[in-house]
């Protein structure tokens, strides 16, 4: 039935396994059976964990360089980040490591890059989206009670996976929401860089295979910051993982153990639901793609049988019938293989009936958030096709454009993915062509190519940018198996038929293979250096990969003590909840550390941009004031000198959204200070918070 | 039986231990983590693992997925729950929610076991310590090293975050309360790197109504002091202005106005 190729560490079936049997030996025991290091099974592993900290130390030298506007900050920081990447991919494309050494280097290049991101912000939460969700999670722990209103993202409370699993460490460790909160993330990223491995390896049989295909997919241009950020993608799609090997692998099993697994699989299920909207979706259409594939495969299969005459028109009905008459039972996605039994029709139904039940009880919101979104990225699209103007690659909202050698590298990863998934592609078709899930994954792969087009555009970057986590998963397997079969499998000789060569001549093979299999390993290890330096130069702006200087409006590099303090003495000095109007950077920080309401366009309906757009408090300003029953307003001085790095100083809608040529004028922002009746209670140099009570209507 | 389910007692023990010590309010934050961390992201999904998987034999990297997994399951499902009920979401109920689960699931993986026959080795992490023996002194000196080192990583960054260019002091003047307009509190916090000395004037037009002339404050301190602004007279000075001004400077540049706050005196 089943054997092992010991030079490939691959399973070989001979015959399918019979309905109903679990396979007695899965990847994992048979790829721990072909392991030749049984004495010490760790191999490089601990050498290159100190390898790495050490590359985290040059890194947390380098940003504190980088905050001090030294020049030689950001090669020290890539160096830092090749430093942990390069000696692990050297090491997983070598066929000599271990499968526990190759899991331990995923496991460890995940939590290493996981530091990166906690070294950038080592105080406090510095990305945007953190703030919000600190929000929601500040909210349960103050009311004890989840789906509080939240003024900047409405549906975030309504996914509150994240900050339930946070809050509930913080209530039992006492730690405060910062570090909890990067402990919940780093689980997280643990059980994404495990669950993957094991899926991979689950699909492929070879751990070597897996141990690459992690590695690509931290290629990924969101693997450092934006998947590691405080944010509800960051417990979804690890959760993702984990289901998907969780189905894979119950193919192999039968009885007590099926069951187990299928209530694990809902389980996580469950928690897909309620921590994030786009990924339960995604998951939906993941598992319907899946099943439907398979139902095509095997109805293709049959036709085809069909057409060389193994079977007659009578038996094509039949079979094509039977392949429709238990599709309750989840039975489209059959193929004669292993994966026989996944049976993805089921779990898209299920997670199709919690989405929609989520969507109807609890979190009808969301469908008012995402439609602008995809709507806008929709229409940009268009607009791009049309011919019309899209948005200009590598270059900021400020006008700051990439230097060269960012521009070429990140081609050259976006070059070299598509090359790996060309190959991929082939190889897949040529040993998983009957591996449903194998070829779904190359299906959602072609998504990739289609999602830089997307890149052309303001409201399809960030759309294309996002969907690169989970477009990843595929593209991931895709490119290892293509590199595993291509350019790391290929064996070396140099012999002529019918002779004998000799000792010397074997040697000299030997020698000759040998340094092949490094040069091989080289190319591949400069690749991946070339796709994550890419990747990140492509996912993230130039001023927001490490700290620095204070910059405007630029979300990271605009968060400093100063606006912390200035939130911190209005939560406890004003108190929590006053409705307030202020910059971007200030807002959040205000709704984050200072508990108050912030009054924007998405939750109110009015755009406080134009309060601080006007010279005086006039008309406009005051009208701005009432309607949005604002007490306080916070003027930062700072958005007077530059431009803002994200494209708006308040909140899209604003005068110039993203076509600011010059700064905000201070003029605009001292005109409370010429207003009668408006208290100027707080002076922290750059920030500044009046009272505009009295300017409201009825007082 | 007791002995090949050692896991499992040693999951009650750190669930029982985790549970009383925060529903007891003890404060001892090293304690708190070391027990309360497990006690949401390992133990009741190791409990509910060894419930589940009793038959087949998992690899430490499928078990931790599992454990890690499920116990984030089941936090995330306890908090749903408690969200329903009256109590909520808070200490008390979380110890009480995720020890009472932990110990239910340890038990019936207990039974389970006895029921099957299985032993520990099947389904526990801590009976594979065959991986783990593989390292060599030397290596788990270099796994201690990088510890340390990610340590002091962590360390260099945060020191590098307050500089001359992120100092600041905060000014800030108030009503007391809603109902006495009158009395005023003012405030000076200090967010510089070294002990630095401020002058405080409160004015009127021209007119100082009063001044607090040296305030020495470390990084960090801070002053409040309150001041009676009724019958428009401060210290025997009449209020001739609308307005009142609190103004900050700093003793090292006494003539440059520091920070600067207002308040309109019929409020």
């Amino acid at each position: 039935m089943k054997s092992i190729d010991k030079q490939t560490e691959k399973i070989v079936l001979t015959a399918p396994p019979l309905e109903d049997e679990t396979l007695d030996i899965s990847p994992s025991e048979a790829t721990a059976l072909t392991e030749t290091k049984t004495e010490n099974s760790w191999g490089w592993l601990p050498i290159l964990t100190l390898v790495s900290a050490c590359a985290l130390l040059l890194l947390a030298i380098s940003n504190t360089a980088a905050r001090a506007g030294t020049g030689w900050a950001q090669p020290l920081m890539w160096t830092a980040l090749l430093t942990i990447l390069v000696p692990t991919a050297v090491r997983l494309a070598s066929p000599g490591a271990s499968r526990n050494e190759r899991i331990g280097l995923i496991v460890m290049v995940g939590l290493a890059i996981y530091m990166v991101k906690v070294l950038h912000s080592p105080l406090f939460f510095t990305f945007h989206d953190e703030f919000v969700h600190v929000r929601t999670a500040d909210d349960i722990l103050r009311t004890g009670h989840l789906f509080e209103k939240n003024p900047i993202i409405p549906v975030s409370p309504l996914y509150p996976a994240l900050q339930i699993l946070t809050t509930a460490l913080l209530n039992l460790t006492g730690l405060d929401i910062y570090a909890a909160g990067i402990l919940v993330v780093g689980a997280g990223r643990l059980l994404l860089v495990l669950a993957l491995f094991l899926l991979y390896e689950e699909i492929s049989s070879s751990a070597r295979v897996a141990g690459l295909a992690v590695l690509v997919y931290m290629c990924n241009p969101n693997f450092v910051f934006y998947g590691a950020q405080f944010a509800y993608e960051s417990l979804s799609l690890p959760f993702v993982a984990w289901v998907l090997f969780l189905v894979a692998r119950r193919a192999r099993l039968a009885g007590t153990d099926r069951v187990m697994t299928n209530l694990a699989v809902v389980l996580g299920l469950a928690v897909i639901t309620t921590a994030h909207h786009l990924t339960s979706y995604a998951v939906v259409a993941f598992f319907a793609l899946w099943a439907i594939s398979g139902f095509l495969w095997r109805v293709l299969t049959k036709l085809a049988q069909r057409y060389t005459g193994q079977i007659s028109n009578r038996e094509l009905v039949r079979d094509i019938a039977q392949q429709l008459s238990p599709w309750w039972k989840g039975n489209w996605g059959s193929t004669h293989r292993t994966l026989d039994k996944s049976r993805p029709a089921g779990v898209m139904l299920l997670m199709a009936v919690a989405c929609l039940s989520w969507l109807v009880y609890v979190a009808t919101l969301t469908i008012g958030y995402l439609a602008p979104v995809l709507r806008d990225a929709l229409a940009e699209v268009i607009r791009l096709i049309a011919g019309e103007a899209g948005r200009e690659l590598f270059k900021g909202s400020s006008g700051q454009v990439a230097p060269p050698w960012e521009q070429l590298t990140a081609f050259g990863a976006v070059g070299l993915i598509m090359l790996g998934l060309l190959f991929g592609t082939l190889q897949i078709w040529r040993h998983y062509y009957n591996n449903t899930l194998a070829l779904t994954l190359t299906i959602v792969a072609l998504v990739y190519p289609a999602s830089l087009a997307m890149r052309f555009t303001t409201a399809g970057w960030e759309v294309a940018n996002r969907a690169s986590e989970f477009v990843f998963i595929s593209v991931a397997f895709i490119v290892a198996v293509g590199v595993e079969r291509v350019l790391l499998n290929q064996g070396f000789k140099f012999s002529v038929p019918g002779f004998n060569l000799g000792s010397a001549i074997a040697r000299r093979n030997s020698l000759i293979a040998s340094r092949m299999n490094g040069l091989r390993a080289g190319v591949f290890t400069f690749c991946v250096g070339v796709a994550f330096v890419g990747g990140m130069i492509a996912g993230w702006p130039p001023f927001a990969r490490q700290p620095g200087t204070y910059l405007v409006s630029a979300d990271t590099r605009s968060i400093e003590p100063q606006g912390v303090a200035a939130a911190n003495w209005a939560q406890k000095t004003l108190g929590p909840g006053n409705r307030m109007a202020a910059d971007r950077i200030n807002g959040l920080l205000m709704l984050s550390f200072g508990g108050q309401y912030m009054v924007l366009n998405v939750g109110d309906g009015v755009n406080v941009g134009w309060l601080f757009y006007a010279r005086d408090v006039d008309t406009i300003a005051r009208d701005v004031i009432n309607k949005g029953n604002i007490r306080y307003v916070v003027v930062d001085k700072r958005l007077s000198k530059g431009l803002p790095q994200i494209g708006v100083y308040f909140e899209s809608g604003e005068p110039d959204t993203n076509k600011h040529t010059k700064p905000l004028d201070l003029v605009k922002l001292e005109k409370f200070d010429r207003q009668a009746q408006v208290q100027r209670v707080f002076d922290s140099g750059d920030i500044a918070i009046y009272d505009v009570g009295e300017l409201l209507n009825g007082r | 039986m007791v002995a090949k389910s050692l896991d499992l007692i040693i999951v009650v023990v750190v669930a029982i231990v985790a549970a009383a010590l925060a529903l007891a309010g003890v404060k001892y934050p090293a304690v708190q983590v070391l027990v309360g961390l497990p006690l949401v992201l390992i133990l009741p999904g190791y409990a509910l693992m060894s419930l589940l998987f009793t038959r087949r034999t998992y690899t430490i990297a499928e078990k931790t997925l599992l454990t890690i997994g499920l116990s984030i399951v089941i936090t995330v499902i306890s908090g749903f729950i408690l969200n329903i009920l009256p109590m909520g979401l808070q200490t008390t109920s979380w110890a009480i929610a995720l020890g009472s689960v932990t110990l239910i699931l340890s038990a019936a993986a207990f039974f389970r076991r006895q029921r099957e026959g299985v032993v520990a080795s099947s389904s526990s992490l801590i009976s594979q310590p065959s991986s783990l023996s593989a390292l060599t002194m030397s290596q788990i000196a270099m796994v201690g090293l990088a510890a340390l080192i990610i340590f002091g990583a962590v360390e260099v960054s945060r020191s590098g975050i307050n500089s001359e260019a992120t100092a600041f002091t905060q000014l800030w003047m108030l009503p007391a309360s809603e109902t006495n307009q009158s009395m005023v509190k003012l405030g000076v916090s200090s967010g510089e790197l070294t002990t630095t000395s401020y002058r405080v004037q409160l004015q009127a037009g021209n007119t100082v109504l009063k001044e607090w002339p040296s305030i020495e404050l470390k990084p960090g301190e801070k002053w409040e002091a309150t001041t009676d602004l009724s019958a428009s007279v401060v210290n025997n000075i009449q209020i001739q202005s609308d307005k009142v001004e609190a103004v900050l400077y700093r003793l090292d540049a006494p003539q440059t106005v520091y920070r600067r706050v207002t308040l309109w005196s019929d409020k």
